[in-house]
C-alpha cells in the first residue's frame, strides 16, 4: 500500500452536510475527523433510528449508512430514508464491513457500497466530492 | 519792586501790567504747548481713528468670517453627529462581533479541550490497539478453530450424505434385486414347465418304446431295464425339483418378506408408483412425514397425495413434479431447488426429493422417490451463511479503526512526524493491510467452502476483464521492471461467468507470477480457444520456479514453498487454493510445469474454462481440501 497523501484544500465543502450513521463509536469519530479536515459539515447518529430523525429533519447533502447497527439495522435505516419525498434521491453511502458477497444489490443508483476496511479514509472523501459533483 | 515805595502807582500799574502780561505769556504758552499736545492728540486720535475704522472693517470682514464660519461649524456639527450616529452602530455592531468572538473563541476552547481528549483518545486507542492486534491473533486463531470446525461439520454432512446415498443406492440395488429374483423366479417355474413337457414327451417315447420291444426282446429288456432306471432317475431328480423349487420358494418369500420390511423401516420416506405414477408403496417413515396412511395412499395418484409448492406457497405444476420429469424423460432427477410439502394438519416443511426411474428389461416399468425433511439442513446452511457475514464484520471493524486512524496520522491530517514514527506507522499500516487481505482471503475461502458464495454469471468479456486486472497490477510489473506481454484471441465469445470469481482467477494467477519473478524477467500471458467450448489461459514465467517435492502441495490450502517463502512474506497461501476451487468447481482445469533449479528456472499455469457457466458449480457446496 502507497504513501498516503494530505488533504488538500476542500473549500468548496463547507456549505455541505453530511450525515454519519455509525454505530462504533471510534468509526464514527474517525469519519467526522476527516470530514471536518475536509471543511464538510458532519453530522453524527450512532444507530438506525437516530439517524432517519436527522436525516429527514436536517436533510443533509450526503449520508454515509453503516449496515451492522443496534436498534435498526442500516437496510431498515435506507428504506425509511428512501421513503421520504426529500429522501428518495439523497445520495447514500454503505460503508460496511459486511462481506459484499452477502450483499444483494442495492436499492438505486444513488446508494453506493464500500467496505470499510478496503476503503482508506481520504478516497471515502474523494468518493463523497465525485458523488456530489455528479 | 515793592521798593520803590509810591513812585508811581501808575508804575505800580504798569508793573502789575507787566506781571499779568508776562503771566498772560505764560498762560498763552502753556495754552500753546496744550493747543499743540491737543492736536498731536487730536492727530492721534484721528489715526486712532482711523485704525479703529480699519479694525472695524475687519471685524466686519472678520464677522463675515465668523458667520460663515459658523454655518461651516453648524454643518460640521451635523455631520458630527451623523459620525456620531454611525459610531454608534459601528460600536454595535463591533459589541455584536465582540460576542461572536466571544463565543468563536469559547467554541475554540471547547474544540481545544475536545483535541486534548481526542489525544487522550487516541493515545487509548493506540494501547488499546496492542491490546487489539492480541485480541485479533486469539480471534484469528479462534476463526482458524471455527473453521476447521465448520470443514469438520461439512465433511461430517458430506459423510451423512454419502451414506445416506449409498442407502438410497443399496434400495436401488435392492428394488432391482427383487425383481432379479423375480425373474429368476419365473425362470424356475419356466422351467420347471419345460421338465413337464418334457416329460410328456419322455412318456410318449416310452410308449415308442414299448412298441419298439416288440420288435426285439433283448432290446425291449435291456431297453426295459434302463427305461426302469432311468424312470428312477427321472422320479428321483423330479421329487429333488420339486424339493429344490420348494425351497427355493421358501427362501424368497423369506427374502421379499425381509426385504419389505427393509423397505418399510427405511428412515427416509420412500414411495413407489407404477408406470403411471399411481402409488404401489409407501413406507413407514413417508407415512409419518406425510401424514397419509399407506392403505388409503396407495392406488391413488402420487400427486394427489403429495402436493407441492414452492417457496412463496404457488402449487408447482404437474410436469415439473420429480416423478413425472423421470417418467418423462426416464433418467434421475434430483430435488427440485424448494419444495415444500404442507401436511393436513397445515405443518409445511421443505423436502429434498430423488427420483429414479425403475427399469425392468429396458422398459420404465414405475418410479421409486426417497424424500425426506431438510428444516434441520436449510438451519445449518443458514447459520453457516451467518456465520461468514459475522465473522467478516467482527474481524473487519478493528481492523478498519487501525486503517483509518493510521492513515489520518500518516497522512498528517493532525500534525507532521518525524521519520522514525513515520517509519513506525508504515510498519503498523501495512501490516494491518496485510491482515485484511488475509482476512479478505480467508472469507473468500470460507464462503467457497461453506457454499454460501453468492453466484451471479452473466456474459463477459474475458479478454476486457483481464485486461482491467492486468492495469491493476501495472504499478507492481513497472516496479520489478518485468518484459510483460498479453494477448487475448480476437473474436471470443463472450463467457457466461460471474465476474467476481472470474476476476478471482485471472488476479491471482497474475499476482503470483509477478511476485514470484526477480527483477526484469518475462511474463507472458495468452488467452485463446482450448476447444470450441473452453477458453485457456497461459501464463508463463521466468521466476523462481516451484520445488520439485513441493509440486504436489502448491495447491492445499495455506501452503507456499520454501523457495518464495523469504523472498516475500506478504502471501497468505490460500491463493491457489481458491483458483483451484474455482475453476474446478466451475467444471474447468487448471495444471502447471515448472522448474526450480538449473539456469532457466520458471513456471507456466494452465487454465481451462467452459465459456458456459463459469462460478455455477457442479454440486452445491465444495468439499474441503
Amino acid at each position: 500500500m502507497g504513501s498516503i497523501t494530505g488533504t488538500g484544500a476542500h473549500i468548496m465543502n463547507i456549505q455541505k452536510t453530511i450525515l454519519v450513521i455509525e454505530d462504533e463509536k471510534s468509526l464514527r469519530a474517525a469519519l467526522v475527523d476527516i470530514l471536518l479536515l475536509s471543511n464538510f459539515r458532519p453530522l453524527e447518529a450512532k444507530n438506525g433510528r437516530e439517524g432517519v430523525v436527522m436525516a429527514l429533519e436536517a436533510h443533509p447533502d450526503l449520508i454515509l449508512l453503516d449496515l451492522i447497527m443496534p436498534e435498526m439495522d442500516g437496510r431498515v435505516t435506507l428504506e425509511k430514508i428512501r421513503a421520504d419525498v426529500w429522501g428518495a434521491n439523497v445520495p447514500v453511502l454503505i460503508l460496511t464491513n459486511l462481506s459484499a458477497t452477502n450483499g444483494q444489490p442495492m436499492d438505486n443508483a444513488m446508494t453506493h457500497y464500500l467496505i470499510k476496511s478496503d476503503w482508506k479514509l481520504h478516497d471515502i472523501v474523494q468518493k463523497i466530492e465525485d458523488v456530489l459533483d455528479a | 519792586m515793592n521798593t520803590r515805595p509810591l513812585t508811581s502807582a501808575s508804575d505800580e500799574i504798569i508793573l502789575n501790567l507787566k506781571v499779568l502780561a508776562a503771566e498772560k505769556e505764560s498762560v498763552r504758552r502753556k495754552l500753546a504747548v496744550t493747543a499743540a499736545k491737543l492736536a498731536a492728540t487730536a492727530e492721534k486720535l484721528a489715526v486712532t481713528a482711523r485704525e479703529k475704522e480699519v479694525v472695524r472693517r475687519k471685524l466686519a470682514v472678520t464677522a463675515e468670517e465668523k458667520e460663515s464660519v459658523r454655518r461651516s461649524l453648524v454643518v460640521t456639527a451635523a455631520k458630527l453627529a451623523t459620525t456620531a450616529e454611525k459610531l454608534a452602530m459601528t460600536a454595535k455592531e463591533k459589541e455584536g462581533v465582540r460576542r461572536k468572538l466571544a463565543i468563536t473563541a469559547a467554541k475554540l476552547a471547547v474544540t481545544a479541550e475536545k483535541l486534548a481528549a481526542t489525544a487522550k483518545e487516541k493515545e487509548s486507542v493506540r494501547r488499546k490497539l496492542a491490546v487489539t492486534a492480541a485480541k485479533l491473533a486469539v480471534t484469528a486463531e479462534k476463526l482458524a478453530a471455527t473453521a476447521a470446525k465448520l470443514a469438520a461439520t461439512a465433511e461430517k454432512l458430506a459423510a451423512t450424505a454419502k451414506e445416506k446415498e449409498s442407502v438410497r443406492r443399496n434400495l436401488v440395488v435392492t428394488a432391482a434385486k427383487l425383481a432379479i429374483v423375480a425373474e429368476e423366479k419365473e425362470v424356475v417355474r419356466r422351467k420347471l414347465a419345460i421338465t413337464a413337457a418334457k416329460l410328456a414327451v419322455t412318456a410318449k417315447e416310452k410308449e415308442s418304446v414299448r412298441r419298439t420291444l416288440a420288435v426285439t426282446a433283448k432290446e425291449k429288456e435291456t431297453v426295459r431295464r434302463t427305461l426302469a432306471i432311468t424312470a428312477l432317475k427321472l422320479k428321483k431328480s423330479y421329487e429333488t425339483l420339486e424339493k429344490k423349487v420348494l425351497e427355493r420358494t421358501k427362501s424368497l418369500e423369506m427374502a421379499h418378506a425381509k426385504e419389505e420390511a427393509i423397505l418399510l423401516s427405511i428412515g427416509d420416506g420412500l414411495l413407489a408408483t407404477d408406470e403411471k405414477g399411481n402409488i404401489i408403496f409407501i413406507n413407514k417413515a413417508a407415512e409419518k412425514l406425510l401424514g397419509q396412511k399407506s392403505k388409503i395412499a396407495v392406488g391413488k395418484k402420487f400427486s394427489d397425495v403429495i402436493p407441492l409448492e414452492d417457496e412463496k406457497g404457488a402449487p408447482i405444476p404437474l410436469a415439473k413434479h420429480p416423478v413425472n420429469m423421470v417418467l418423462a424423460a426416464g433418467m434421475a432427477t434430483a430435488a427440485l431447488p424448494a419444495a415444500y410439502y404442507k401436511r393436513k394438519d397445515e405443518k409445511r416443511f421443505p423436502l429434498a426429493i430423488m427420483a429414479t426411474p425403475v427399469i425392468l428389461g429396458g422398459k420404465v416399468i414405475g418410479t421409486i422417490k426417497v424424500f425426506r425433511d431438510i428444516t434441520y439442513e436449510r438451519e445449518i446452511d443458514k447459520a453457516k451463511t451467518e456465520f461468514v457475514s459475522l465473522a467478516s464484520h467482527q474481524l473487519r471493524t478493528p481492523l478498519s479503526t487501525v486503517n483509518w486512524y493510521a492513515e489520518m496520522l500518516l497522512a498528517g491530517d493532525v500534525g507532521a512526524l518525524n521519520e522514525k514514527q513515520q517509519k513506525y506507522l508504515d510498519e503498523v499500516y501495512r501490516s494491518n493491510q496485510r491482515m485484511v487481505e488475509l482476512v479478505n482471503a480467508l472469507l473468500d475461502v470460507a464462503s467457497l467452502e461453506l457454499g454460501t458464495f453468492i453466484i451471479e454469471p452473466e456474459p463477459t468479456d474475458i479478454c476486457t476483464l483481464t485486461e482491467n486486472v492486468i492495469a491493476e497490477e501495472t504499478p507492481q510489473i513497472a516496479a520489478r521492471k518485468l518484459k510483460f506481454s498479453f494477448s487475448c484471441k480476437k473474436d471470443l465469445p463472450l463467457m457466461q461467468a460471474d465476474p467476481r470469481l472470474l476476476r478471482m482467477v485471472m488476479q491471482n494467477i497474475l499476482s503470483n507470477a509477478v511476485k514470484y519473478t526477480p527483477e526484469k524477467g518475462t511474463i507472458a500471458f495468452t488467452i485463446t480457444l482450448a476447444d470450441p467450448k473452453h477458453i485457456l489461459m497461459k501464463m508463463t514465467d521466468t521466476g523462481y520456479g516451484i520445488p520439485k517435492n513441493q509440486q504436489g502441495q502448491i495447491f492445499t490450502k495455506l501452503f507456499r514453498a520454501d523457495n518464495v517463502r523469504d523472498k516475500d512474506t506478504d502471501g497468505t497461501g490460500l491463493g491457489l487454493y481458491i483458483v483451484k476451487s474455482i475453476v474446478e468447481n466451475s467444471g474447468g482445469k487448471i495444471w502447471f510445469t515448472s522448474t526450480s533449479e538449473g539456469e532457466r528456472t520458471g513456471s507456466i499455469f494452465y487454465v481451462t474454462l467452459p465459456l458456459d457457466k463459469v462460478g455455477v458449480p457442479a454440486a452445491t457446496t465444495l468439499k474441503p481440501h
